[in-house]
């Protein structure tokens, strides 16, 4: 028998009927997905995460233009006049462990890269879905979100879109366009500096097709008054949450994207 | 962590033209830096010639059969590792006509 839990007793883990703790409670599940780094937000149950680690991506790159999606590593850079202490360091490299997924986007107006992961193993209720991020650009789009699919079209939608040029954040609104939300500005860093990865996470309501909360480097903004995009649907849905760059300014646009973590149950 | 080959590309017993891109696309590896480690073997004795593409330009590297003055012995199993960079892509060309007997590529995210 599966319990679920939609309280805040983070550390608490499932019991059965009989009142025993289960095998794969979040004790262990935190050991196994090495959750106290991983887990930026700890609320909700996790359903899917990950670390891009593995050498076989699980997530469909989807790219208009001449973009890329790979995974990298860090690699250490010098700087050219040969005074090691003025610009030396490792760039970029990952959140944790030793890989990042790159994504890099063409510099045409309407180019785009983006990667998505589809799941059909979900309950209608609040869903999470979090990315880290790291770039160096000081333009540029990203947008993350949730497209629930019926095999017919694309019904729901719920993302969230960020300015990196203005730290200015908006949301998909149920007339279909953008509305700004909050300015948030991005980490500005010493030159040759490596920028930190931050962590963006959206939560929506399937079941009320509502907007709950997005977290943004540290700060929650409540949406629960919001709409999402959706239209008349049918059929057995499947989940999409994707992830896209846009450029600005006619320029490519490179982002670093690690622990990627999908939960339900979100309060 | 140990290494994890990943199949990338697969041929059996195909006919190949002279200095024509043997693969239909190149190969975007899925990771940076990582090996291409390729198997080969064909029917005539020819040179093959890594293709090698960053930003719209190609170089050609000839992946040398050893002792033999570049071309590769008919009938005769290559390996050969290629080290893959960012933003580059992958494709082979033979400096003959010739049955492609086997190509296997695999994508290796480490050394092993």
């Amino acid at each position: 028998m599966v319990k679920y839990f939609t309280s805040r007793a983070f550390i608490t883990d499932p019991k059965d009927v009989w009142n025993k703790e289960t095998t794969i409670g979040l004790t262990e599940h935190a050991a196994r997905v090495h959750a106290p780094p991983l887990v930026y937000d700890r609320r909700g149950n996790v359903i899917y995460w990950d670390d891009y680690e593995s050498p076989n991506i699980k997530f469909y790159p989807e790219i208009k233009g001449s973009g890329i999606v790979q995974r990298v590593t860090g690699y250490i850079y010098s700087s050219p006049d040969g005074n090691s202490q003025n610009n030396v360091g490792i760039d970029w490299g990952s959140k944790f462990g030793n890989y990042s997924l790159m994504m890099k986007c063409s510099s045409g107006q309407y180019d785009y890269t983006s990667i998505y992961y589809v799941i059909t193993d979900f309950h209608i209720g609040k869903l999470g879905a979090q990315f880290s991020f790291a770039t160096r650009e000081d333009g540029g789009y990203i947008t993350l979100g949730f497209v629930y699919y019926d095999g017919d079209g694309e019904k729901w939608m719920g993302s969230v879109d960020y300015y990196l040029d203005t730290g200015m954040l908006k949301y998909l609104g149920e007339d279909s366009f953008y509305h700004n939300i909050a300015t948030i500005p991005y980490f500005t860093g010493y030159s040759g500096e490596k920028i930190p990865y931050g962590t963006i996470k959206l939560v929506v309501d399937l079941s009320t097709k509502k907007y709950v909360r997005a977290l943004f480097f540290g700060r929650e903004i409540d949406l629960s008054t919001y709409d999402m995009y959706h239209s008349p649907f049918s059929g057995i849905p499947s989940l999409f949450i994707r992830f896209w760059i846009r450029p600005t300014d006619s320029v490519s646009r490179t982002v670093y994207v690690d622990n990627f973590v999908l939960t339900e149950n979100e309060p | 962590m140990t290494a994890e080959p990943i199949k990338r590309i697969s041929i059996f017993n195909t006919s190949v033209t002279a200095n024509t891109d043997i693969f239909s696309s190149d190969i975007i590896p899925l990771t940076v830096p990582s090996y291409l480690r390729i198997y080969v073997t064909f029917d005539t004795a020819g040179v093959l010639t890594l293709k090698r593409t960053n930003s719209g330009t190609t170089i050609s590297e000839n992946l040398v059969g050893e002792g033999t003055g570049g071309s590769l012995v008919e009938n005769v199993p290559y390996i050969f590792d290629i080290i893959t960079d960012d933003e580059e892509t992958y494709n082979l060309q033979y400096s003959v006509n010739a049955t492609l007997l086997k190509l296997i590529v695999l994508e290796i995210d480490r050394g092993i």
